[in-house]
């Protein structure tokens, strides 16, 4: 068995050599102000993955969670992260934000 | 553990498990960091055996403090119980634990992590121990219809009682 420190850095050579063939993944874009979503709705093709891009125009942080894609990502105060999703069946996703439970959102897929 | 988990269907299996009394560390860990959330997580270990075995009723217990310290930085400090058989418990260790996010979930064909711990023994004449070890993690979703998560720890360590390296591979479904 390769040592951990062997087989880590295989990996990253593969994953640079990987990054590449991501380069046309499909976006898609959230804004997080005065604590809700905007749009509520963000439809993305089915069948690829999507990189979301979520912005918080607020001060205080939030977290972009969905039990349905399997994310969960803090979004401090005034940052963008991006989170990567699918590829998904076309459907409807719901998300939410984990420190403001009530404001919430989905991800269509078609 | 993350909230995501909680109502997926957990079908962990660890190995390696039964070379010494009992293992409450030994544990499948994730790849992903918990940025920002402050985080106990309490793992207990009874194991059963023969009458008059070390095995039969011999106990491990770890409680771990972590904090998400940066988006790809979790530290935990985490202190170890256990016991053999018909004896009373003893407080083991100390431990620091640290997990490194490599990749960001999602992003690459694999998500990437790195795992290292230090160990100080509390047990007079026991040695302090190193562990660190890459964690290799697969998603596959809609695969028939399910989603599954399979994640693989390669561990390596210094301590005498375990083998020097390991591999404790977690299979779950995600609902």
């Amino acid at each position: 068995m390769p040592s951990p420190l062997t087989a880590t850095a295989a990996l990253l050579a593969l994953l640079a050599l990987a990054q590449p063939a991501f380069a046309d993944t499909p976006t898609a874009s959230l804004t997080i102000r005065n604590q809700q979503f905007e749009p509520t709705e963000v439809e993305v093709p089915a069948g690829q993955k999507i990189e979301l891009h979520v912005k918080n125009s607020d001060v205080q942080p939030a977290e972009f969670e969905s039990g349905e894609l399997h994310r969960e990502k803090v979004v401090p105060g005034g940052q963008e992260v991006v989170v990567f999703i699918g590829p998904l069946r076309a459907g409807s996703y719901e998300f939410f934000n984990d420190f403001h439970p009530s404001s919430r959102g989905h991800v269509v897929a078609r | 553990m993350s909230r995501l988990a909680r109502p997926a269907v957990a079908l962990a299996v660890v190995s390696l498990a039964a070379a010494r009394p009992a293992y409450a560390e030994l544990q499948v860990r994730m790849p992903q960091v918990d940025y920002l959330e402050l985080e106990f997580e309490h793992n207990g270990l009874v194991t059963f055996d023969g009458k008059g075995s070390q095995l039969n009723h011999a106990q491990s217990y770890t409680n771990e403090l972590g904090y998400g310290v940066t988006p790809w930085w979790e530290i935990e400090l985490e202190g170890e119980l256990s016991s053999g058989g018909g004896q009373h418990l003893t407080w083991n260790a100390v431990t620091l634990e640290n997990t490194f996010q490599i990749t960001e979930p999602g992003q690459y064909f694999f998500n990437l992590g790195f795992f290292a711990e230090y160990s100080q023994s509390t047990l007079r004449g026991q040695p302090n121990s190193i562990t660190a070890g890459p964690i290799i993690q697969k998603e596959l979703n809609n695969i028939f219809g399910i989603d599954t998560l399979h994640t693989l720890n390669a561990m390596s360590g210094t301590t005498p009682t375990r083998p020097p390296a390991c591999r404790s591979p977690g299979n779950r479904l995600r609902s």
